[in-house]
Order: C-alpha cells, then sequence, then structure tokens
C-alpha cells in the first residue's frame, strides 16, 4: 500500500510507468 | 489498475485499507491510501467540481494518456456512484411532489448524473470504457 499523504507523485510514478496501456484509477472508501 | 483507499468514513484509516486491498489478490494491481483527500480533490478537479471530493469514482485513460503536468490527464472515460445521489433518491420524491426528481438531480450534486453507474450496470459501462480506451491508437514516440 503507497501513500498519499505527502503528494500525488507515487500514483504519478505508476500512471508513467504504465504508459502505453489502460490505466483504471479507482477510488472508493474501504468501508 | 490503480486502487486508492480514500479516508471518508469515521471507521477509514490505513488498517481498514489493508484490510479492503487484501480482498483481492491480483498482480495487476497497485493499492494507495489517500489519507488527506489529495487524489479524491484532484479527480474532482478534472471533472470541473468546485465543492466536492471525488471517491466511489472511476476513471479510464487510453494508452496514449501521460501524466505531465501538475494536474493529473482528463479521463478518456469515467463513471461514479456517489451515496449523495443515492441519498437524493430516496427522498427527491417527497420533496419535489413529483417522480420526475431526475430532472433536479444535477442541482443537487456536481456529480453528473449521466455519468452515474452502479451494480451490473457500472460493471458493464467500465468493461465498455476499457474496450473503447483499447481501441485509441498510441501515437508513435
Amino acid at each position: 500500500m503507497e501513500t498519499l499523504e505527502q503528494s500525488l507523485d507515487p500514483l504519478r510514478t505508476w500512471f508513467e510507468r504504465e504508459a502505453g496501456h489502460v490505466r483504471i484509477v479507482a477510488i472508493q472508501s474501504p468501508t | 489498475m490503480a486502487w486508492a483507499f480514500i479516508d471518508m468514513m469515521k471507521t477509514d484509516n490505513l488498517q481498514s485499507a489493508t484490510q479492503a486491498a487484501a480482498r483481492v489478490n491480483d498482480a495487476r494491481l497497485t493499492t494507495f491510501h489517500d489519507s488527506r483527500h489529495r487524489l479524491g480533490r484532484a479527480m474532482a478537479r478534472r471533472l470541473g467540481w468546485q465543492h466536492h471530493v471525488a471517491w466511489d469514482t472511476y476513471f479510464i485513460f487510453g494508452p496514449a494518456a501521460r501524466w505531465t503536468g501538475e494536474e493529473m490527464p482528463v479521463p478518456d472515460f469515467w463513471r461514479h456512484q456517489l451515496q449523495d445521489r443515492e441519498v437524493w433518491e430516496r427522498t427527491a420524491e417527497a420533496e419535489l411532489g413529483s417522480t420526475e426528481w431526475t430532472e433536479a438531480l444535477a442541482e443537487k450534486s456536481e456529480a453528473d448524473p449521466a455519468h452515474f453507474a452502479t451494480g451490473d450496470a457500472l460493471r458493464i459501462a467500465l468493461t465498455e470504457g476499457i474496450a473503447e480506451a483499447n481501441s485509441t491508437p498510441v501515437p508513435a514516440r
């Protein structure tokens, strides 16, 4: 589990790493 | 797929997010914890929402999408299943005195009702969105 507490950089890194593929970003409450 | 857990309810925290993430074991998933609503607000901004945090919301990006600026890219396809609409549905008829509650939905929420889906309808919509995104050509680099 990566934290976005400080910035969105971890998500941005994932997004760019997966460039060239379809990407889905889902956001949900865990409960 | 990026599966982000945002703290919205009193019981939401890193522990409950970790427990929720453990329900699915799929190497294609990367999980994130959004305790300070950074992602929820970023997604809301991309949808033009001024007053809401995005949650129960799904963005699909085609292969050509890049995150080069400060803000995340605008999605090629999106759906939401926001609770405020469901609450509104339960009270709308009494409030409006009419069954034509969908006419007023846009005034009650920034979450565009045309992008609302839940249950099987959500699954079907996302499947179609993924297929559509997959069909978009990737520009040569």
